[in-house]
């Protein structure tokens, strides 16, 4: 159900993502990020219920790069659709049951990391491609630290979630 | 502009999807050092930014695109987000991409990372009293 081959080599994936930096540059002067589209998403859902005057750093959101990084995360969602292959449906990732965690388990693993990676990506100032691809392009100090312990974390972390669930079973 | 943008993120998304770099056992393969599709991807994607940005310095004031330097914020992000990846599998990127390729348990991701946004924006002057300490300035290594 799950097919294993790759279609493209991950260095010219990586080198497409990286040219990608040049339209990004040239119509916005900006580099690719990704986590303000988050925060631009539920500041546009808000919007409509509450005056959002009492909350400023909701309502930033709503123009300047909250919109732009939201467009481009929707793009992302419509390409990776766009793409997939047909006729194979996802639950979740085979791996997980490798790993031996259950179908709820891991709905409610992705709850819980979807508060933490958001919250951690805000705080930190960017995300994985904000810090990691963009960042370190720029060799900005903070990038590094951000990229070190997100990794650290996560190596430690995910070599102690391997043992706990892999043993259990 | 923001159509430009979404065709932009339609290639990115078909990126994400044809290199595989978007399934949740590619991401945590690599934190087990069991498949380096990440590291090479990420290495070359940044190798490709530098190179442009080295070739851009004259168009581009490269030192506005430094991001802002704040050692606790960026360390407990970092700590934060480390934990994020190995519960759900993906970065705040290959999330969306996930959701567009059809994996369920991305809705959740979604959910929650809305969740946290929101909150986030609702109770900032909190978090900035808990965690931001200096004023933040750009610090580049080199530019």
């Amino acid at each position: 159900m799950h097919q294993e081959e790759k279609n493209l080599s991950p260095y010219i994936g990586g080198i497409l993502i990286g040219l990608l930096q040049i339209p990004s540059l040239l119509l916005f002067g900006k580099l690719l990020g990704l986590s303000s589209s988050y925060g631009s998403l539920s500041a546009y859902f808000l919007n409509i219920f509450y005056d959002l005057s009492f909350y400023p750093h909701i309502q930033k959101l709503l123009t300047g790069v909250g919109p732009w990084q939201l467009s481009l995360a929707t793009g992302i969602v419509v390409g990776a659709y766009l793409s997939r292959k047909p006729k194979i449906s996802l639950d979740i990732d085979p791996y997980w049951h490798y790993l031996g965690l259950q179908k709820k388990t891991v709905y409610t693993f992705s709850f819980i990391g979807g508060i933490f990676l958001v919250f951690g990506a805000r705080l930190a100032g960017g995300c994985t491609s904000g810090h990691g691809l963009s960042g370190i392009a720029t060799l900005s100090l903070s990038s590094f630290i951000v990229m070190s312990t997100m990794f650290l974390t996560a190596i430690a972390g995910f070599f102690g979630l391997k043992k706990i669930f892999r043993e259990k079973n | 502009m923001l159509i430009a943008t979404f065709f932009i993120g339609i290639l990115w998304g078909g990126i994400f999807q044809k290199t595989g770099i978007l399934r949740p056992k590619t991401i945590l393969k690599q934190l087990s050092f069991e498949d380096f599709t990440m590291l090479k991807m990420m290495s070359a994607a940044i190798v490709t930014s530098f190179a442009i940005l080295f070739l851009g310095h004259y168009f581009f004031d490269v030192h506005t695109l430094v991001k802002p330097f704040d050692l606790f914020p960026n360390i407990f992000g970092g700590i934060f987000m480390g934990i994020g990846i190995i519960l759900t599998g993906a970065c705040p990127g290959t999330a969306w991409a996930q959701l567009g390729a059809g994996y369920k348990n991305a809705r959740f991701i979604i959910l929650g990372g809305l969740l946290s946004a929101t909150f986030y924006g609702m109770f900032l002057p909190e978090v900035e009293a808990l965690f931001i300490s200096n004023p933040q300035e750009k610090i580049s290594l080199v530019f």
